[in-house]
């Protein structure tokens, strides 16, 4: 009999036991693996049932299958575990609900904020032996924060308390929980506080920030005049380039290629000023789905995106002058792709 | 807190076509809490109109400035040394502010660069939504807490009417929750259901706007030096 075998997934994780292995099996055996960004539409008409599916490697048009069956994967939800986390340091958690259990950035136990181990069921739905080995992993991180008698923190964002209007965006947006409120004695009020031991710096909260009250402490790197502006997210597109300049690249003309901590720190007013210096084309480069260290840097970022783009026809900028793309460090070839406009 | 959002731009275009110098004016309190018309919205509606400017083929100057406050005599002439030159200044801020800068700058055009909605709170980060439609004769101790007359799409004060259903109100079952459903709820709670029974009369609406443009004014306050030499 032939059976064809269509595999749908975010991405593939083989870390378990077995699992690569298992994953070569099905490719030699003829099982085709789609990964994707956006969850594949499925259809149940007429007893048929279809399934459209927007590939992400090619990124073009989405294709569709019909198919006899269709297996979805069970959904585990996270138990009562997860609830005094969130409370007490207003953790983030994962679309399903768990502490970044599909993060593939995310070391085992670490949750996004800084000093704070998640194991076991709250983190993802795990086995005994993975609980136990992520209760290691949670012990050698603590073992590593406590090697030192002091833990010294850089400051990567700071507040200026005199144009913080505390609305408490910041405090709700930071995935890493590095800020609240509260007195600042020099200035006798109130503002935003970062807490700089759990702050990574990735710039989410400057972005947001309606006052323009929060400033990262390094400063923005220098923009060159050229017609296209690529703003590479430093954990993905910024090490892809770094890997291509070592194998000398030769970096194509007219394009200006810049470092952000994330691609979170890039905001609406961001991008309208570079198409102000004189840039025609803007692309922003994260990381994909689920793979973001800030946990939803990249989002943020789509979302401004996506918002501006239905509004630059109003400003006589077509709306594919601006772009955003996803890639992993390793996708080199997604950065070599870039071409000048 | 006053509630606004952002008049679709292609508004903000049409209302400045004639202008040369714009500026763009923030302000520092509710709107900037609601994401509106603080500095950094000031700064991409600054960027939007230079750029628009420029792809339609017109010079334009377009400045920023935000105060903390557009609804305060001295807060409102700060702005004065940023006005050198402006032909025409957008506002962010609600209808209070875009009026007291009219009020203080009589030979210039002062334009509302947002939509004033309503007086409410965030329901969640980014979305807001309407408590209080400032009756001037607060009934919350009658009505457990909520209110009656912004929250319930009929402004009913006997309610609920037959629309409701499953907690929700039939104007947008999706979105609007039924105000009397939630009274009934946390009445019950209180041990306080039976207070329902009696019929409230109509409303008189002099406190609210029927009354004629409101004016309150504390008597225990001490006038402002300059007002206080006036009486002597
Ligand atoms: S987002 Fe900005 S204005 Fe709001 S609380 Fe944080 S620092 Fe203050
Ligand atoms: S820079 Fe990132 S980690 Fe630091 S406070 Fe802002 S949002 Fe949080
Ligand atoms: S002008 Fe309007 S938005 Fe600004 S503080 Fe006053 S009431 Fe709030
Ligand atoms: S009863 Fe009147 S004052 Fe009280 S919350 Fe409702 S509208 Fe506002």
């Amino acid at each position: 009999m032939n059976i064809e075998v269509l595999f749908f997934l975010n991405s593939l994780q083989v870390a378990e036991r077995e699992l690569e292995e298992k994953y070569r099996e099905g490719r030699k055996s003829g099982v085709l693996f789609f990964p994707y960004n956006q969850l594949p539409a499925v259809r149940v008409a007429d007893k048929e049932i279809t399934v459209s599916h927007k590939d992400i490697f090619t990124e073009g048009s989405p294709g569709s299958w019909t198919c006899d069956f269709l297996v979805v994967d069970e959904k585990a939800a996270p138990g009562w575990e997860v609830d005094w986390p969130t409370r007490m340091f207003n953790a983030p958690s994962d679309r399903e609900g768990f502490f970044s259990s599909s993060n593939p950035t995310a070391l085992p136990a670490e949750s996004g904020r800084k000093g704070v181990f998640v194991v076991g069921n709250s983190r993802a739905n795990s086995s005994t032996e993975e609980s136990l080995a992520e209760a290691s992993a949670a012990a050698a991180g603590v073992s590593v924060l406590l090697a030192k008698p002091e833990i010294e923190a850089e400051t990567h964002a700071t507040v200026d308390p005199q144009k913080c209007a505390l609305c408490l965006t910041c405090v709700r947006v930071c995935p890493h929980s590095a800020i609240d409120y509260g007195e600042y004695p020099e200035h006798k009020r109130s503002a935003a506080r970062i807490f700089d031991a759990a702050c990574i710096g990735c710039g989410i909260c400057v972005g947001e920030c309606p006052a323009r009250a929060i400033e990262l402490t390094t400063p923005a790197p220098e923009e060159k005049p050229a017609k296209t502006l690529v703003l590479c997210c430093k954990r993905s597109a910024q090490q892809a380039r770094e890997t291509l300049a070592a194998h000398k690249w030769t970096v194509p003309k007219d394009v200006c290629f810049v470092e952000v901590p994330c691609a979170g720190r890039v905001d609406t007013g961001l991008i309208l000023k570079a198409f102000e210096t004189g840039h025609e084309r803007v692309l922003v480069l994260g990381c994909h789905e689920d793979a973001c260290k800030s946990i939803y840097g990249n989002t943020a970022a789509q979302r401004r995106v996506d918002y501006l783009k239905k509004n630059l026809p109003a400003i006589g900028i077509a709306a594919d002058r601006l772009e955003m793309r996803r890639l992993a460090a390793s996708q080199v070839e997604r950065l070599a792709a870039v071409q000048p406009a | 807190m006053i509630i606004a959002e952002q008049k679709p731009f292609e508004r903000i275009v049409e209302m400045t076509a004639k202008a040369r110098n714009i500026l763009v004016a923030g302000c520092g309190t509710c709107v900037t809490v609601c994401l509106a018309g603080g500095a950094k919205e000031v700064a991409v509606v600054a960027s939007k109109l230079r750029l628009a400017a420029q792809n339609a083929g017109r010079k334009i100057t377009v400045t920023e400035a935000t105060i903390e406050r557009q609804c305060e005599n001295e807060f409102v002439e700060k702005l004065a040394p940023a006005l050198k030159g402006v032909d025409t200044v957008v506002s962010l801020a609600c209808g209070i502010g875009v009026q007291f800068l009219a009020e203080a700058f009589q030979n210039l055009p002062i334009l509302p660069g947002v939509n004033t909605r309503f007086l409410g709170a965030p329901s969640k980060q980014g979305t807001w939504q309407e408590k209080c439609m400032a009756c001037g004769d607060c009934r919350l101790d009658k009505t457990a807490g909520v209110c009656p007359m912004a929250r319930c799409s009929k402004n009913l004060l006997n309610g609920p009417c037959g629309g409701s259903a499953n907690g929700k109100c039939e104007v947008n079952p999706q979105k609007i929750e039924c105000a009397w459903q939630l009274i009934i709820d946390r009445m019950e709670k209180l041990g306080r259901l039976d207070e329902l029974e009696a019929i409230t009369p109509p409303n008189d609406w002099s406190t609210a706007h029927d009354g004629g443009v409101r004016e309150t004014a504390s008597e225990q306050a001490v006038p402002a030096k300059t007002e206080a030499m006036k009486s002597v």
